[in-house]
């Protein structure tokens, strides 16, 4: 597979400025996400994960480095960067139809169609009229994947979007979104506590240390696809990964 | 039986005590609905069985305090010669007037001061020091200024009205969450969209707060404003009752405002739920 770069990342750090301190928050990121490419972010809680994302999604600004989308570097956020956020962040007073079309020029009949076509990529065919507190989390949040892909994005960015999810349905979803990245194509990444989750659905593993954030490693998976968590190749990256988080917090201790 | 409760344990013997209670009040012939209007009635139909009991007693001097059914009494009299329909009409229409001013004057203040700085760096210290000076202080200048007609009248109300709704709607709009300034960034949203689609809905429940309290403060300065002057109006209808002593329609007056404010609130509240019709849709 050779695809072209699509976004860049490069000698990124960010330095957050507090009242009493400063909060180094990420410190000298590197890496390229190529076109189509699915990007597992994984690294201990506060680390800075969110903040890298925030920083792609153009909602953090003054940072030091450079972060290039198809060569141009991000200063603000835009509708070629598709954000899902660990809530599904649905307008509580809009129907899910409404919800989707915020913002879009169209008649009336378009943004139907658009919105029916869209929910029917997540599996929520005939949820149009139904309002954000009428649907259970994992719904809520595959509405709020539509409402992104729906804008065609050049990337998609998910921050911990399972986090809030039972055991069963954060299974379901992992297949769910695997099915839409191989049928949209489209490029992601994704911030994830869960090692598993990396694995399942990333063709890079980027692995941080913990604060200021910083790139440990980035492991290729190379499991064929769909991917069967009790298989040995499976385990084996699973084991490398843990691994590496059992030296990085001995590192950090020491 | 004897092992369903070892298993469940008191948890559920408790719950399946309260089931019982609950059961048996739902069961019984009244209906859970009769029980709940009694329990809010209650109180007030003691009091006023104390009241016809004190009244009737001979006690207190029948100036002093009427009897229940006297004032019923004088209350369908006043409904007969018209009075009432007469003062009720010429109150209202002050209430709404002032109402509307003041509401609207509020509303674009409110929302003005909400989503610019610099607007709140002006209002909000005007409308503060208003506030802190009491309906009764503002009268005299009031009424100085613009005499003891209608106007006078119908600023006194604006007043009273502008404060709570003002405050509420600067609150409101205030209060949208940073997270959906941020989703408005990430959607590339118009600022018409969104204070259209985010901005007002996510303040509309903080901005009926303030027309329920402004409604409210409306009705009372009307009361307040018409007792200064004028020979129209309930208030100015309270005061006559007060020199000539007629006690029995000073109460059924007085009951009769009360009853009103409590209406207008309940359709307010109506308004405002069906307004926010989505936060009641809950999973199915
Ligand atoms: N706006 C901010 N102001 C000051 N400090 C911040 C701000 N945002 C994040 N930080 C700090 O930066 C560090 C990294 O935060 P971040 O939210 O990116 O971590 P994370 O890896 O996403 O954590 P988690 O896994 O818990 O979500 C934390 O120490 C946090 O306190
Ligand atoms: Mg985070």
């Amino acid at each position: 597979m050779s695809q072209n770069t699509i976004l860049e990342i490069k000698n990124v750090s960010k330095v957050f400025h507090t009242k009493d301190k400063d909060v180094e928050a990420i410190r000298n990121v590197s890496f390229n996400v190529k076109e189509g490419e699915f990007i597992s972010i994984i690294g201990a809680s506060g680390c800075g994960k969110t903040t890298l994302l925030r920083l792609i999604a153009g909602l953090e600004k003054n940072y030091g480095g450079d972060i290039l989308l198809d060569g141009k570097k991000v200063e603000k956020a835009g509708l070629d960067r598709g954000v899902i956020f660990q809530e599904h962040r649905l307008l509580p007073w809009l129907t899910v139809e409404e919800n989707l079309t915020i913002g879009l020029d169209g008649t009336k009949k378009e943004l139907q169609d658009l919105a029916r076509e869209y929910l029917k990529k997540v599996d929520l065919e005939n949820f149009e009229k139904v309002y954000p507190s009428q649907l259970s989390g994992g719904m809520a949040q595959r509405v709020s994947i539509a409402r992104a892909l729906m804008r065609r994005p050049r990337i998609l960015l998910l921050d911990e979007p399972l986090g809030a999810l039972d055991a069963l349905t954060r299974m379901n979803m992992q297949a769910e979104i695997d099915r839409i990245r191989e049928e949209e194509k489209t490029t992601m990444i994704m911030v994830t506590h869960d090692i598993d989750e990396a694995i399942f659905l990333g063709d890079k593993v980027v692995v941080m240390k913990p604060r200021p954030a910083e790139v440990d490693q980035i492991i290729s998976i190379k499991i064929p696809r769909p991917r069967l968590r009790n298989s040995e190749d499976f385990a084996f990256y699973r084991n490398t990964i843990t691994n590496m988080f059992n030296h990085s917090i001995m590192d950090y201790a020491i | 039986m004897a092992k369903e409760l070892t298993l469940t344990g008191k948890g559920t013997v408790e719950k399946n005590i309260f089931k019982k209670l609950s059961g048996d009040i739902g069961s019984s012939k009244f209906g859970p609905r009769f029980l709940a209007l009694l329990n809010t009635i209650a109180v007030p139909v003691l009091l006023i069985i104390l009241w016809q009991a004190l009244a009737g007693s001979g006690l207190l001097l029948e100036v002093i305090l009427p009897s229940p059914v006297k004032v019923i009494k004088a209350f369908f009299e006043m409904i007969k010669d018209g009075s009432l329909g007469v003062d009720l009409a010429v109150s209202g229409k002050r209430v709404l007037i002032g109402y509307l001013w003041g509401a609207g004057i509020a509303l674009i203040l409110g929302v003005f001061s909400g989503l610019n700085k610099i607007a709140e760096r002006v209002f909000s210290p005007i409308i503060n020091v208003i506030r802190q000076i009491p309906l009764y202080a503002w009268m005299p200048i009031i009424i100085l200024w613009f005499g003891i007609g209608e106007v006078s009248k119908e600023i006194i109300i604006a007043r009273g009205v502008l404060i709570p709704i003002y405050l509420n709607t600067l609150q409101g709009i205030k209060g949208v969450q940073a997270e959906y300034f941020e989703l408005a960034e990430v959607l590339e949203l118009k600022r018409s969209v969104f204070l259209r689609k985010i901005v007002l809905p996510s303040a509309v429940s903080s901005i009926f707060t303030g027309l329920r309290l402004g409604a409210g403060n409306a009705w009372m300065a009307v009361v307040a404003a018409e007792m200064l002057g004028g020979l129209t109006g309930l208030g100015y209808a309270l005061m006559k009752s007060r020199e000539f002593l007629w006690s029995d329609k000073l109460i059924a007056l007085m009951v009769v405002i009360g009853v009103i404010g409590v209406v207008i609130d309940v359709i307010l509240r109506k308004i405002e739920e069906n307004t926010l019709r989505w936060k009641k849709k809950t999973v199915r």
